[in-house]
């Protein structure tokens, strides 16, 4: 990591546990998510489809793959969904889950220091391929 | 979240100097049917309060086929003081006109096309519509906002009624199109005719758009096949009802007896309609003398007067692709539509960013520009 694009956004106490808060840094919009156990994410608020803005709701979770018929709720918190073409990203590495779709929402490292969060918008070491498909 | 910001700014396509029509935007109202009290008949409003006026929502889907989030209009789209999606013209004007470049918006309104179709009896229907069209006309404010033009809904239970409603508003400026809602019957019907001949009088198309109650509820379209289980099934064969209205445009004679009238076909997307083509152009080259009212092929009359708005947009892996059946079926044929405020929404920005810029111009604006009373 590279220290030097570390911004850092203000003190955590400001976001509120649980719900998104927006900042702005350079022309990026990112909504910053403090959670009750203390971590911290810092995410895109532009849905990579379509520019929808992703942060407006909570993480949620996601029926998991199963049999015909059957339902299983998880991953409760680990899922951001889209608010206009409903799809999912996850929260941790913003790739699409149960799909092979390259598509990715940009999730920043992000950490607290000294009561401060430091969102790091570094480059993306292996950058996601655009899809194809935001081309359409 | 703590800043309010329109996500539509995100998605504006600020380097275009390409104008923007949207042929298909969704107005509501914020409350029940009972928004529209002032605007009917005292004794049609004892009518309606004693049938429980108040009721929110035209056509109930049930869990069959609601949204599998609540609602087809998008969360994201309430109103700031959380209204319905599309209920506040204000906040369409920031969230849809300003944040995407939109210089002509083209409301219909889907409540109305409920109301005219199958969520009321016959005079019922006629009521309510006129009081939809009067206020889309004149609460909202369409004569200071020029963006905003209204597709005037017809009841269709009742075509003789649908045309007394052309005569009545349909000289306003404010009106651009007639939205049809469709019965469980083929556009090509004769019954349909009292409608059409109105709308050539007043030089206006007849827009076509699913209501929400399709292969829902009895009187309305039906898809093919069979009863869908699930939102997604029904959603993507929703078009199966765009493909045998053209079908029947096609081989009824409307186009002759009809000469200047023209038809939308509104989220029904257009893929389809290449294939389609293809083929009733095929079989009318067979078997032209079973329908010899269709005086030349087919494809002449839906070049000239037939347009397929763009949304929901297909997404094949490769964007090519799309461009290529754009190519194949003519972009003549293809309108922008937004669809906002729905979660299947195309904003210009993000949309067919693939095509050649004159193309690009063509579907965004000059196409609508032809076919629109504006």
């Amino acid at each position: 990591m590279n220290d030097s694009n570390e911004v850092n956004v203000g003190a955590a106490d400001t976001f509120p546990a649980g719900e998104f808060r927006l900042v702005t840094i350079g022309r990026r919009e990112i909504g910053v998510l403090r959670r009750e156990d203390g971590q911290i994410h810092a995410v895109r608020n532009l849905c990579p489809h379509k520019g929808a803005p992703m942060c407006k709701f909570k993480p949620t979770g996601t029926m998991l793959p199963g049999a015909p018929g059957t339902l299983e709720w998880g991953r409760d918190g680990e899922i951001l969904r889209c608010p206009w073409h409903g799809f999912e990203f996850e929260l941790e590495t913003g790739l699409r889950p149960y799909s092979d779709s390259k598509m990715r929402l940009r999730i920043y490292p992000a950490r607290i220091e000294q009561g401060d969060v430091l969102i790091d918008v570094s480059p993306q070491r292996s950058p996601s391929p655009l899809s194809k498909e935001t081309a359409a | 979240m703590n800043v309010e910001t329109p996500a539509s700014s995100i998605t504006q396509d600020t380097s275009s100097d390409i104008k923007v029509i949207d042929c298909d935007v969704h107005p509501a109202l914020p409350g029940g049917l009972s928004t529209l009290f002032p605007l009917m008949p005292k004794s049609w409003v004892e009518r309606f309060k004693l049938k429980g006026g108040h009721l929110a929502a035209a056509a109930p889907l049930g869990f069959r086929f609601e949204h599998p989030v609540g609602s087809a209009a998008r969360h994201d789209a309430r109103t700031p003081d959380g209204g319905p999606p599309g209920s506040d013209p204000e906040y369409m004007r920031r969230d849809l006109l300003d944040a995407h470049g939109i210089s002509t918006a083209v409301l219909t309104s889907l409540q109305a096309g409920q109301f005219g179709t199958v969520s009321s009896g016959p005079d019922e229907s006629a009521v309510i519509v006129s009081a939809f069209n009067d206020y889309f006309l004149d609460v909202w404010p369409l004569a200071e906002e020029k963006r905003l033009r209204l597709a005037m809904t017809v009841t269709t239970q009742d075509p003789r009624a649908g045309a007394a409603e052309i005569r009545r508003v349909g000289s306003r400026p404010e009106v651009c199109a007639i939205y049809m809602p469709l019965i469980n019957m083929l556009i090509g019907n004769r019954y349909y005719e009292p409608i059409f001949e109105e709308a050539v009088n007043h030089n206006l198309p007849i827009l076509l758009h699913v209501t929400g109650t399709d292969s829902v509820f009895q009187g309305a379209p039906n898809q093919a096949g069979g009863f869908p289980e699930n939102y997604p099934e029904r959603y993507v064969s929703l078009s199966q009802i765009g493909e045998a209205n053209l079908a029947s445009l096609c081989f009824s004679g409307v186009f002759e007896k009809f000469p200047t009238l023209k038809f939308m076909f509104i989220e029904y997307s257009f893929a389809w309609a290449l294939p389609l083509m293809w083929r009733i152009n095929r079989t009318w080259e067979s078997l032209r003398y079973d329908v010899p009212w269709v005086k030349r092929p087919p494809r002449e009359y839906v070049s000239e007067r037939v347009r397929f708005s763009t949304q929901p947009l297909d997404e094949p892996e490769n964007p090519a692709h799309l461009k290529a059946l754009i190519d194949m079926l003519g972009p003549e044929h293809l309108v922008f539509s937004t669809d906002y405020p729905h979660w299947d929404n195309d904003m210009p920005g993000k949309s067919l960013l693939m095509l050649d810029k004159q193309v690009r111009r063509q579907v965004l604006s000059e196409n609508a520009a032809g076919i629109l009373r504006l």
